[in-house]
């Protein structure tokens, strides 16, 4: 599938990068807000990875931006933070992320493996 | 052996007094001395006879061959003769007589001259004839007037006057009158020595008796004087006395410490005068008020047994003192029998009193108005009561300035032991340096510190106080002295801080003095080490709580790195194309970041927690441990957990529940990983030793694994409500104890534990109030941790109450 990821880490872009290519996805990364919800309306990835807290236009922002364009068959949303407190979360899930995940991943390829997993969920529906 | 004829002189008369006598001998003559009685029964041949007289016999001696013999004549007499010189010659001229012929005996015997008294001159008319023959010359003496005759009173014939006169103008007679001249001379002195003889004589008896006047005059004198000496010497010694005995008793005065002791010696001092009992007092001193002290009179004593214990010198008497209803009258008259007084004492001493003899003590220090006044009670005659009085007065100085001392020592007894106690009774550390002046090159010396400084020694305040050498810097009592104004600073002590305030003492009022400065100063020192701390940390809290604010995007900028880091790892680690060693490297930087992210995590944490934990509420600490139990259930599971908790509902405290329960849960996770360590050692070992060494006593039920297990209780102690954790585990080592709770401080292993927790949680527990303290158990091996919150009430309770 299509991966967006959208971090204003490169570490975090590259590594997510190069792990959901080793699974044989395709990933596009954008760098900020603006940036990935541009890829995103123009990409139309399957799953996007968005980071919460971003300089400027923040992942919760994105995410509603992107969902008021009313796109049929949105993708898998899932927001990362390393704000893991239960207020923060909830206040971040209002956007209509699908997931949280929570920084620093203690497997990097278990964020691969729900990605795909929630892809699959989401497909079915 | 011849007789000098010329140098003899015959006396016709009587010399009663020997003056004729007297004076021959003095004019060098021998004399005869014939009695007129003799020469007139012998007038017929006297001339002869002259020549034969011999004086010795004392009669005229006939020319006859006798030797010595008196011839003796009818009616003679006999005349002593004192001149030796005369009796030897008459001796020789009688003893030499009868050998001699009437001519020769003539030429021989005859006298120089003839004197004759004027009385008897009678037969002198026919002196002339016959001395014509013999030429022996006639010299007249006029008895009366001892004066040298001239020419014979009775009429001589004037043959007989031209004999004279011829016997005065031959040479022979010329030296013979001369002699005759002498001799009559000397019968005239001695007659007038016999006169002043007479005169002196009776003037001696005069003075004798004169004499005899004085000296009994003087005897009686001497007696008197002696008598008035006796009678002084007696007076001086009783005097002496007297004084020997008020100086005794002075002594004795000055040397008393309690006013009984003072009575007891004042009783002693009367017991001469019987019929006095032993003296009351009333005394008003501001420490004690007024009161009265007498004996203590047993029931039904009588005036009888007191003066007899008096006369024991009061030994046995024991005083009691009586506060009284109202005061004595304060005249300073000595009286004796006054009414108001037998009055007020019948009244005060709840008995009928004899006499008194009043005397006041005067004024005791300026304090007091009232005098005091010492009384004697007594059954003494007038007389006696006089004596008593004297006797008194000489003493009552002596008594006054005594009971004075006594009074004044006492109170000041008592105002010194108030000042001790208060000084002790102060809880701070105080210390008066001394007077030494400021400028002195040992000032800061310790003048008087209370109890609670007293715990250390040294003479100089920095040695005894703060084991120094030297003054402790920043000490500014110098200044405080100097410049006699008080001030503050601070001073170190070791790892206390201590606030100073020093102020100087005057000891005099003289504004002179005072310029030069305070000769003293109190210095009161506070520990504030606490209350720095207390600041300091509310300083930290505050830049915690800034840090916290920032810790979020801190941790946010720091953890995006790291979580790539540890990602970007672990994807390049899974590729199988790299060597192992740089997989394991990788695999290395993974674990690196991982930790680095952990501590992040904790961080953020607390930063969460610094911004939800202002809402404190009062909860049941019960509930919030099992809630962090609940959580642990999985690391618990494996030992023996013991939890006692308090009655629900009383073990209330002000927190906020999410942070406690977050530190309850630290401490028993810690816990927890403490013993498993433990365990995990212990598997290898055998069960029986550890049973024997580490177990508890087998009555109580041993399960496995012995002796790991786990204790949380809760308690009330004191105004506080403590949680207590206990392991078994190896427990703290010195060092880790001393770091337990500093941050980044952690005994687990890499990747267990940021060292955050310790921290962090005694930051929430001191947060609210309370304490969290880590120790090693006392009964066994292992650790317990308290954590010691404030109790609260319920909000309700605090409404209503109010």
């Amino acid at each position: 599938m299509r991966v967006l990821v959208v971090d204003d880490e490169p570490l975090v872009r590259r590594s997510l990068s190069r792990a959901l290519a080793s699974q044989g996805h395709e990933v596009r990364d954008a760098e900020d807000g603006p940036s990935g919800l541009e890829a995103w309306l123009a990409w139309r990835p399957d799953a996007v990875l968005i980071d919460v807290l971003m300089p400027g236009l923040s992942g919760p922002d994105v995410i509603r931006a992107a969902l008021e364009t009313k796109v049929e068959s949105p993708p898998v949303m899932l927001l990362m933070s390393a704000f893991t407190g239960e207020e923060s979360v909830q206040a971040a899930m209002t956007c209509g992320a699908d997931d949280f995940l929570a920084k620093p991943f203690p497997d990097i390829f278990e964020v691969v493996v729900k990605l795909e997993r929630l892809h699959r969920q989401k497909r079915s529906v | 052996m011849n007789s000098r004829a010329n140098d003899q002189v015959l006396y016709w008369g009587v010399d009663a007094d020997g003056v004729i006598r007297d004076a021959a001998f003095r004019a060098g003559l021998q004399l005869r001395i014939c009695p007129p009685e003799i020469l007139q029964s012998a007038s017929s041949s006297w001339p002869d006879w002259v020549f034969s007289w011999s004086a010795e016999s004392g009669t005229a001696s006939s020319l006859s061959h006798s030797t010595g013999q008196s011839g003796g004549h009818s009616g003679g007499g006999t005349v002593t003769s004192p001149s030796a010189s005369v009796a030897d010659s008459s001796g020789q001229l009688s003893a030499s007589f009868s050998n001699r012929t009437e001519p020769e005996l003539r030429r021989e015997r005859r006298p120089m001259a003839l004197l004759l008294a004027d009385e008897n001159l009678g037969p002198l008319a026919t002196v002339p004839e016959a001395w014509q023959k013999g030429q022996v010359p006639v010299a007249i003496i006029h008895r009366a007037s001892a004066h040298i005759g001239g020419p014979a009173i009775a009429p001589l014939s004037d043959d007989g006057i031209a004999w004279m006169q011829r016997l005065r103008r031959s040479s022979q007679l010329e030296r013979d009158s001369l002699k005759i001249a002498e001799f009559l001379k000397q019968v005239g002195r001695a007659r007038q020595r016999q006169h002043v003889y007479e005169k002196s004589r009776r003037d001696l008896g005069l003075r004798n008796r004169q004499l005899a006047d004085l000296r009994e005059n003087l005897e009686r004198l001497v007696q008197e004087r002696t008598k008035y000496l006796a009678e002084a010497e007696r007076e001086l010694h009783r005097r002496s006395q007297e004084t020997r005995e008020l100086v005794r008793f002075i002594k004795e005065m000055s040397a008393v410490e309690s006013v009984e002791e003072l009575l007891q010696k004042l009783t002693q001092e009367l017991r001469s005068f019987h019929e006095v009992r032993p003296p009351i007092l009333a005394v008003a001193s501001q420490e004690s008020g007024a009161q009265i002290f007498s004996v203590r009179q047993k029931a039904g004593a009588s005036a009888r047994s007191a003066a007899r214990a008096m006369g024991r010198g009061g030994r046995s008497v024991t005083w009691e003192a009586r506060t009284v209803q109202r005061l004595w009258p304060a005249r300073l008259s000595i009286r004796a029998h006054d009414a108001d007084d037998q009055n007020y004492f019948a009244q005060e001493l709840g008995r009928p009193v004899a006499r008194l003899l009043t005397l006041p003590l005067g004024r005791l220090h300026a304090d007091s108005q009232q005098p005091a006044l010492l009384v004697l009670e007594h059954s003494l005659d007038e007389v006696v009561l006089q004596k008593l009085t004297h006797f008194m007065v000489a003493r009552l100085e002596a008594i006054s300035l005594s009971l004075d001392r006594v009074i004044l020592s006492r109170e000041m007894l008592a105002a010194s032991q108030l000042w001790e106690s208060t000084f002790d009774g102060i809880a701070d550390p105080v210390l008066v340096v001394n007077a030494t002046p400021w400028d002195s090159a040992s000032p800061f010396q310790a003048v008087r510190m209370n109890q609670s400084f007293a715990r250390h020694g040294g003479r100089h305040c920095y040695e005894a106080f703060a084991q120094r050498s030297e003054a402790c810097q920043g000490c500014r009592v110098h200044e405080v002295m100097r410049d006699n104004q008080p001030l503050e600073w601070q001073v170190r002590r070791g790892s206390r801080v201590l606030k100073a305030s020093g102020y100087p003492i005057q000891i005099s009022r003289d504004a002179e003095l005072a310029r030069h400065g305070a000769p003293a100063a109190i210095v009161h020192y506070i520990d504030v080490t606490k209350n720095l701390e207390l600041r300091g940390q509310a300083v930290q809290g505050e830049k915690m709580a800034a840090i916290g604010l920032m810790a979020g995007n801190i941790a946010h900028e720091l953890n995006n790195p790291l979580a790539g880091l540890r990602s970007l790892a672990q994807v390049l680690a899974a590729d199988a194309r790299l060597p192992e060693a740089a997989r394991q490297d990788l695999r290395e930087i993974e674990n690196a970041a991982e930790r680095s992210s952990r501590i992040i995590k904790d961080l953020m944490d607390f930063a969460e927690m610094g911004r939800d934990s202002t809402q404190l509420e009062v909860v049941d600490v019960n509930l919030v441990i099992e809630r962090a139990a609940n959580m642990l259930k999985t690391a618990m599971h494996e030992f023996a957990v013991d939890l006692d908790l308090m009655e629900e509902g009383t073990a209330l405290v002000r927190v906020e529940p999410h942070l406690l329960q977050h530190v309850i849960f630290n401490i028993i996770n810690n816990a927890c990983q403490a013993m498993e360590g433990l365990r995990a050692q212990e598997t290898a070992e055998d069960s029986v030793h550890r049973q024997t060494a580490d177990s508890k006593p087998l009555d109580s039920g041993g399960l496995e694994p012995v002796g790991l297990e786990l204790q949380v209780l809760s308690r009330q102690v004191d105004q506080h409500v403590e949680v207590v954790v206990r392991d078994s585990g190896p427990g703290l080592s010195e060092e880790v104890l001393s770091r337990l709770f500093q941050p980044f401080f952690t005994t687990k292993t890499a990747g267990r534990g940021t060292g955050l927790g310790l921290s962090m949680s005694r930051m929430v527990v001191e947060s609210f109030g309370g304490e969290l303290r880590g120790r090693n158990r006392e009964d066994r091996r292992g650790a317990e941790f308290v954590i010691r919150l404030p109790s609260a009430t319920r909000d309700l309770d605090i409404d209503l109450r109010s």
